[in-house]
Order: structure tokens, then C-alpha cells, then sequence
């Protein structure tokens, strides 16, 4: 842990609309180290999925400064993966097409050879490892809704982005689904040492993945706790029954209920 | 009508037994178990849906049979099937039936196809680029409640007397709505997916190709079938200018000499032929988009 990979200074949004402006994000100051786990949870109109979209580039900070790697951010690219909320595979395309949308972007642009062979190749050895390998033709309409989810973050994993951005992406699925797909994430974030910025209205879920937990109040949108959770990886299901677990799900509890109550 | 008590309270519903949810839950439950064929977007027997349709034509022949046969109208009102179908031996002996066929189709395919070349790329950029939307919707709409068939003074002045004309009209007559259309089916390309792409690195231009254009595809295959049929149903006013052959024009012609089993038969032929590509169009869509189909999802 040494620079942070990024870094927001006073970053804010307002949006200007007919009854006069709403601050969705005001003063928002948070540097992430590479590696790191960073979830955000708040009630809805925190900003918290504000914020993922500025640095996925998808929208453009009204103040402040927003670096990735020292370098500040302006457009949407490459090299942020994103995983929505609601699955957005492309329905025309085969779940192995999905994956390789991203890198295909790239070869139509300049074919480096050898390169684009092994990134496809990581791509096929992606989708074995969560299981898809053999609905690798099937169409999005043809999977679960867990499944869909899983190609969706293997698509984000596909360019091999340093950082991936995740906008309460197990939010609609079931109880057990949702957490194997915790634990794959975990596995997969670790294994290539991705930056993960994971927003949640899910303490449990918060807790469980995080190295931190960042609460969030709204009205105007800004953290009011950063939480720091020591649980020692790796983590499994019965990690979530350890003591040390719900005390710090207690800690982030109250700083909701705290932020809810104006306090 | 139940009598109520004056004092009922206006959320108090137990005195209005027919509209108690109770009763409404229990004749819900029994429609869906006897799956019933009036059942709200359930699905049907497919041989039952087939004996439907036939059903409907052989009703609609069966009762031009008894009406023509039987002497109950006039035959100048309505021809006999063998008369309509004399005619058409008739007119094919003469080289005249075929000869009508092929030109109105090459006039309606040319004007269509001409609007589909304009109506793609156009309805595309005002679907998803607010600058040419603000160009092009409300021209479009300026356009669009004219009544196509004052043009053909105008046509003739400038297009004369030929081919043109005709082929201009029936573009006009479908261009504006295909445009219309077209913008809309581009514009219900979820902006989730447009999203997506973007995060995945894509530009502007790859996301018009990649997303949009493929996404929309389907939905504009339909649009492409749906104009057609409009543009078949401009045939007869195109066919109004200085023709001398063609499918609307011997309905016209037949008009003016009472030949009610010419009019008859042109007109059957060109529900046929709508059926036909209809057909075409939607098997089309079948194969090339298996992604869009009913079937496909769970």
C-alpha cells in the first residue's frame, strides 16, 4: 500500500434542475490504495452511485479533482471495469462475445498479434473459472440472472483493468447466489490484485468484502465514517459469524442510524 | 343494486359484495386452471391458433360463395369465384396479369427502398443525437400530415409523365413515418448497454455500430415490414399519374368498364402478395435474430 491509484479531492456534483440546484455529492475526499476493497453504503441519494459514475468517467465532477494513478479523469475508458446494477450484457451477443467486447474494441483498432491471442485466451480460461465455459454460446436471455453476473464481471475482468467499479451488482439476486458471487469476486479481485470499489445499501455485504466501508448520508450527498475492517482474508461464509465481524457490522450500523437521525 | 346503510364509512366494503376481493381472487384462479383459451397473453394451442385463422378465411369465402352463388347480390356487385378466377386465366392469357405485377411491385420496391436508404441513417441520428433530432422530428412532422396525393400535381411538373412520379410518391408516402419509426426503435436501445460500451472503451462511432445499429436491428426489420405494407397501400393513387399498366391502374381502368371481378381479383392479389412478405419478413427475423425471439428467454 503505497500511492493511492486514486485519488478524490473535494470532488462534488450538482445538478441544476427546474426547482434549482441538488447537490449529489458534495466535498467528497477519499483516496483508494491499489489492491484495496473499498465499498460505500448509504441510503439512497447519498451520491454513492454518483460518485462510481465520475470515476467511471460516465459523468463529470462540478468541483474538484479526481485522479486515477495521478493522471486526472476525463472520459470513460478501459481501463475502469464496471459492473451494473442491472446485468447489462448485450443481449445480440453470446456470453463468450460479451467477454471479449472490450478487447475487441481494441484489435479492430491495431492487432498487436501474439498479445490479442492470449488476452482471448484468458478471456476463454475467465468463464471456465465461474463456471460459464459451457454456456459460452448461449445468449444472455438464456442464463439465471447469477449467471448473467458472473459474465458481467468477467467482461469488466476481460481487459484486465487495474480498477473495478461495481454499482450493487448482486442487489437482485437471491440470498445464496448472491453469496457465492461474493465469494468469486473476493477470489477473482485477489487473484489479479484488482483495486475494487463496491457500492452497497447491504451492511453484511459491505463488511464482508470491504478493507473498508465508507457511510454515506444524503441531502446532501458526503462520507460520514470511513471504517477500516481488519478481518484477515481470505474470508468465507463463517467469517460472517466471528465476533470481530459484528462488531464492525455494529460500527457501520450505527453510523447509518446516526446519519439517518441528522446526527 | 345493494342498498347501503346511511352511515357506511366510504372504506368500509364489506357492503359492497361484488366487488369483495375474496370473490375476485377465486374466479381469477379458476380461468388460469382450466387454461383457458381467453386466458390474457397466455399462450394457445398452435393448432388451435391455426384453426382460427383458417377459420376466418373460409368463413369470409364460404360467405362470398353463398352470396354469389346463391343469387343474393348482383353479380356487378359482387362476382362469382369463377368469374374472379375466368378473369384472371383470362388477363394472364393476354400477358397483361404478370405484366401488372411485376411493375407495380418494381414501383413499390423502388420508392420503399429508396425511403428505407434515407429513412435508416436518418432516423437513426435524430433518434440518438439531439442536434439532427432537432433537424429532422419537427420537419418530419411538418411532412407528415400533408396528404400525399397533393403532390402529384408537383411530381408530374417535375418528374413528368414516366417511371419517377410514381416511384416519388410512394417514397413519400413512407419515408416520413419509417423515419419516425426508426428513431424511435433506435432510441429503446437501453442506455444501460450504451453505458457499458463506454466503460468497455468504446467511442462514439463504435457504440452507433456496435450498440445501437445491432440492438435496434430487429426492431428495425419490423418497422421495414410494417412500411411496406404502407407503401403497397399508396399503389393505387402512384398509379393515378399517366399509367398505362400496373396492379392500381387495372382497378382503376376497371372501374370505368364495371368489372367488378378485375377489381376483385387485384385486390385479392395484392392481399396475397401482403401476406407473402410478411411472411418473408418475419422468417427473416426469426433467423437472423435468434437473440429476439420468445422462445430464446426462459
Amino acid at each position: 500500500m503505497s500511492r493511492p491509484i486514486l485519488q478524490a479531492t473535494e470532488v462534488s456534483r450538482v445538478y441544476n434542475s427546474g426547482a434549482g440546484a441538488v447537490v449529489a455529492l458534495e466535498a467528497m475526499n477519499l483516496s483508494v490504495h491499489a489492491g484495496q476493497v473499498v465499498c460505500l453504503i448509504g441510503s439512497s441519494g447519498c451520491g454513492k452511485s454518483t460518485f462510481l459514475s465520475l470515476v467511471a468517467g460516465l459523468d463529470v465532477p462540478s468541483t474538484g479533482s479526481l485522479l486515477l494513478d495521478g493522471v486526472p479523469l476525463l472520459d470513460p475508458g478501459a481501463d475502469r471495469g464496471m459492473v451494473f446494477q442491472r446485468d447489462s450484457l448485450f443481449p445480440w451477443l453470446s456470453v463468450r462475445e460479451n467477454v471479449r467486447f472490450g478487447l475487441s474494441l481494441r484489435e479492430t483498432r491495431r492487432t498487436h498479434g501474439g498479445l490479442m491471442g492470449r488476452l482471448y485466451a484468458h478471456c476463454d480460461e475467465l468463464l471456465e473459472q465461474v463456471g460459464l465455459w459451457t454456456f459460452r454460446d448461449s445468449y444472455p436471455a438464456q442464463l439465471s440472472g447469477g449467471m448473467r453476473q458472473r459474465a458481467s464481471i468477467v467482461r469488466a475482468l476481460a481487459t484486465r483493468p487495474p480498477i473495478l467499479l461495481m454499482d450493487e451488482p448482486f442487489g437482485a439476486l437471491d440470498a445464496q447466489t448472491r453469496e457465492e458471487m461474493q465469494l468469486l469476486m473476493l477470489k477473482l479481485c485477489a487473484e489479479y490484485g484488482t483495486t475494487v470499489i463496491f457500492v452497497t445499501h447491504d451492511v453484511e455485504e459491505a463488511v464482508f468484502l470491504g478493507d473498508r466501508v465508507v457511510v454515506m448520508r444524503p441531502r446532501p450527498g458526503r462520507v460520514v465514517a470511513d471504517i477500516t475492517v481488519p478481518v484477515s482474508r481470505p474470508r468465507d461464509r463463517r467469517t460472517k459469524l466471528s465476533q470481530e465481524f459484528q462488531a464492525i457490522r455494529g460500527r457501520v450500523l450505527d453510523q447509518l442510524y446516526d446519519s439517518m437521525n441528522g446526527t | 343494486m345493494v342498498s347501503l346503510p346511511e352511515s357506511v364509512a366510504l372504506d368500509d366494503i364489506r357492503f359492497l359484495p361484488a366487488l369483495s376481493p375474496k370473490l375476485h381472487l377465486r374466479r381469477g384462479a379458476c380461468s388460469v386452471r382450466r387454461a383457458s383459451l381467453f386466458a390474457l397473453r397466455e399462450p394457445i394451442p398452435r393448432h388451435v391458433a391455426i384453426a382460427v385463422t383458417v377459420g376466418v378465411f373460409a368463413t369470409l369465402l364460404a360467405a362470398w360463395v353463398v352470396l354469389s352463388y346463391g343469387g343474393f347480390v348482383r353479380p356487378l356487385f359482387l362476382p362469382t369465384p369463377t368469374a374472379v378466377v375466368q378473369r384472371a386465366i383470362a388477363l394472364y392469357q393476354q400477358e397483361i396479369l404478370i405484366r401488372d405485377i411485376w411493375i407495380s411491385n418494381f414501383r413499390v420496391f423502388s420508392g420503399f427502398l429508396m425511403a428505407v436508404v434515407v429513412a435508416i441513417p436518418l432516423g437513426m441520428l435524430a433518434g440518438n443525437l439531439r442536434i439532427f433530432a432537432a433537424a429532422v422530428n419537427p420537419f418530419m412532422g411538418f411532412i407528415r400530415y400533408m396528404p400525399v396525393p397533393a403532390f402529384i400535381p408537383l411530381l408530374v411538373l417535375y418528374a413528368g409523365i414516366d417511371e419517377a412520379p410514381k416511384i416519388l410518391l410512394i417514397f413519400i408516402g413512407t419515408v416520413v413515418q419509417m423515419t419516425i419509426m426508426v428513431g424511435d426503435v433506435t432510441r429503446q436501445v437501453q442506455a444501460d448497454l450504451i453505458r457499458a460500451a463506454l466503460v468497455l472503451g468504446a467511442n462514439s462511432r463504435e457504440i452507433f455500430r456496435k450498440v445501437i445499429w445491432r440492438g435496434s436491428l430487429p426492431g428495425i426489420v419490423d418497422v421495414l415490414r410494417i412500411n411496406l405494407g404502407f407503401a403497397w397501400t399508396y399503389l393505387v393513387v402512384a398509379e393515378l399519374v399517366a399509367a398505362s399498366e400496373g396492379m392500381g391502374f387495372r382497378i382503376l381502368r376497371s372501374q370505368r368498364f364495371m368489372q367488378t371481378d378485375t377489381i376483385f381479383l387485384y385486390i385479392l392479389l395484392i392481399g396475397m402478395l401482403g401476406i407473402l412478405f410478411d411472411l418473408a419478413f418475419r422468417l427473416a427475423h426469426r433467423f437472423a435474430f435468434p437473440w429476439a425471439q420468445e422462445q430464446v428467454r426462459r
